[in-house]
């Protein structure tokens, strides 16, 4: 039986084709760049861009070894920081500089330590590495919104197969954070409540799409799943901006991943996927975003993304969450 | 250097590089891939013939905050004797006028909103229904977002200027060049101002038409050399390449008394696989362009084809 789905937080359509799925299980995504030449190893610090932040618990200089993180100005930027913001004209297009701020946190100092082999100690530091980025370009009042996001694999987009986590500083609000915005505001002003705390009391309840919770978060594999093994990330507790996140929320949150991991680890292999956090926009001239809610998205990566969903906007996924939920806790 | 542009009908950003950008021909493409149809997709496409239509409910059926329907559209997968092997002998028309005579069909089924006709050309996807070399015929009961931010897009555009955004854009590269690929009577090939791909490939109809199934035989025929005139210099750039094509065509109402009909104009959308989607494009629903669309256009416009197309014409 064929679904179609609402996702009532972008109000995107997912048809659920509930094919009889099956994949080959990875268990090596990529052996790209020769660990010889990695510009993210301990020693090679001369080759990327001088330091930006650094875990260095023993002290010692920045850009030498002695690092447990460090957070480097991407060297091939998709956005520029040097730029003016101006806008301009060519017949009826529009165009602007591309101002923008691109980062690359290296989350460890071993090449082949990928995000689901660091302890949870270790991805503890991670995440509090986003959070003083976060805050630290917050402070630039040009960018409109900081993404942070994460690419494992060459499927998925990575170039590189030493751990890292990207994060861009944009000068406008992209487009599915619009909509997302939009749509919890209306229902907000409508429901008055938040719409992804509705959400957990329904997957609370409904349990079927259920994959962990702890005393701070919940992860489960979303209604509108646009790909299998789709993750919601939530903080249970109403949080609309990323940068409130507490040291104890930052212990809970790297113990369900670290879970999470594991889960995804004994069904896919060593699958790419990417990784994204979806929070609320930065210098917004006193705007409020208390309707919102603050998440991760997780989607692994198993196939292309080709016409259908570039002609509609929608996707075709041919696993039930319902499913893939069930197929995550019986390992 | 990079730029933000904007798609002025849905207003989507791309950023598109402009300096360390890759040339249309420094991509890889993988041809190591295996194309041949494996056995379930063949015996899918058999059982596919038919439309698969499931139920007749069109409520929204409510499940908590949830929306979800159950399917009455529908997905047909076509076997239409494509040219697989691409060369200068290849004839796209019989192709492009099956469109015409399917979608007229199911025009006819008044559940139906709107119609999704595309092709996914040796590309993998996460669906195993789509990961073949036929068309893809998909009547949906809901208008999809991008379906709506395109009549949107478009109809303000004609609220305002009295004129089609499309039929504006047509013009505007005609004379500036820069983006413009090739021309035929019919029909015009450009790389769009905002492109999110490298060498992604627009080719629209030069009269104004929303609707694909008002083109004529002459126009259909005019339509098949363009777009394989537009295959074959891709052809000659990347080697042998998987791409995905969609046919945008207007509502499925008749609309030819309403501003759709003058504000609205069909287009095929020709998209090379070079890049992936990665986590920027999915968290943001922006696209960062390696290759700058002029670029592309130039490389395409002296992308030389073999003489026999020419002359077969």
């Amino acid at each position: 039986m064929k679904k179609l789905r609402l996702n009532p937080i972008t109000k995107r359509w997912v048809i659920l084709t509930e094919e009889d799925f099956s994949f080959d299980k990875i268990n090596n995504v990529q052996a790209q760049t020769k660990l010889e030449n990695c510009p993210f190893c301990l020693g090679n610090e001369a080759m990327t861009p001088p330091e930006t932040d650094a875990d260095r618990p023993q002290g010692g200089e920045p850009n030498s070894p002695g690092w447990l993180t460090r957070t480097v100005p991407n060297k091939f930027p998709a956005l520029e920081d040097n730029l003016e913001k101006k806008e301009e004209k060519e017949g009826i297009f529009q165009k602007r500089e591309g101002v923008g701020f691109h980062e690359v946190i290296i989350e460890t100092p071993d090449h082949y330590k990928t995000m689901r082999g660091l302890s949870q100690e270790e991805i503890t530091r991670v995440i509090k590495v986003y959070r003083r980025r976060f805050s630290f370009l917050t402070k630039d009042k040009r960018f409109k919104y900081i993404l942070i996001f994460k690419n494992h694999g060459l499927a998925a987009g990575a170039s590189l197969e030493h751990p890292h986590t990207q994060l861009i500083c944009l000068p406008i609000v992209p487009k599915r954070v619009t909509e997302e915005l939009d749509c919890t505001k209306e229902y907000f002003a409508k429901n008055n409540e938040c719409m992804f705390c509705k959400i957990i009391e329904e997957e609370k309840k409904q349990k079927d799409r259920l994959v962990l919770e702890n005393e701070d978060f919940i992860a489960f594999c979303p209604f509108f799943s646009r790909s299998p093994f789709e993750l919601t990330i939530l903080p249970t507790l109403h949080q609309s901006d990323f940068r409130k996140i507490t040291d104890r929320q930052i212990d809970s949150l790297s113990s369900i991943l670290k879970e999470l991991f594991i889960k995804l680890g004994n069904v896919l292999g060593d699958y790419p996927y990417n990784f994204l956090i979806h929070t609320t926009p930065i210098n917004s001239d006193g705007k409020n975003y208390d309707f919102y809610h603050w998440h991760i998205e997780f989607l692994p990566k198993l196939g292309e993304i080709a016409g259908f969903e570039w002609a509609t906007g929608g996707y075709i996924n041919p696993l039930l969450p319902e499913d893939a939920a069930r197929r995550l806790n019986t390992t | 250097m990079s730029q933000l542009r904007k798609d002025p009908i849905i207003e989507r950003w791309v950023i598109v590089a402009t300096q360390r950008a890759k040339r249309p021909n420094d991509f890889e493409v993988d041809s190591s891939k295996d194309h041949s149809l494996d056995q379930s997709s063949q015996s899918l496409s058999k059982q596919s013939q038919n439309f698969k239509k499931r139920s007749k409910d069109t409520e929204i059926v409510l499940d908590g905050p949830f929306n979800q329907k159950d399917e009455f559209g529908f997905h047909k997968i076509v076997d239409d004797g494509y040219c697989v092997e691409l060369n200068s002998d290849c004839d796209f028309f019989p192709v492009f006028s099956l469109y015409k005579k399917k979608i007229l069909e199911i025009k006819k089924k008044k559940q139906i909103k709107y119609i999704v006709v595309f092709r996914n050309y040796k590309v993998k996807t996460n669906s195993r229904s789509l990961s073949h070399n036929y068309s893809n015929f998909i009547g949906l009961p809901v208008y999809p977002k991008n379906a709506k931010r395109q009549m949107k897009g478009a109809l303000n555009y004609y609220q305002q200027k009295k004129s089609c955004i499309y039929c504006d854009m047509i013009a505007q590269e005609k004379k500036s060049k820069k983006r413009f690929i090739l021309e035929n009577e019919s029909f015009i090939a450009f790389c769009p101002f905002a492109s999110r791909f490298p060498l992604e490939t627009w080719i629209l109809p030069k009269d104004h038409s929303y609707d694909y199934t008002q083109s004529n035989q002459k126009q259909l025929k005019n339509l098949s050399l363009a777009f394989k005139e537009v295959l074959l210099k891709m052809k000659n750039l990347l080697g042998d390449f998987s791409y995905t094509y969609v046919i945008h065509t207007g509502p499925l109402d008749d609309c030819s008394n309403n501003d759709v009909s003058r504000g609205y104009h069909w287009y095929i959308e020709l998209i090379p696989l070079l890049t992936r989607v990665a986590g920027f494009e999915w968290g943001t629903g922006f696209y960062i362009n390696p290759t700058p669309p002029e670029a592309a256009a130039e490389s395409l416009r002296e992308s030389r084809i073999e003489e026999s197309s020419q002359s077969r014409r």
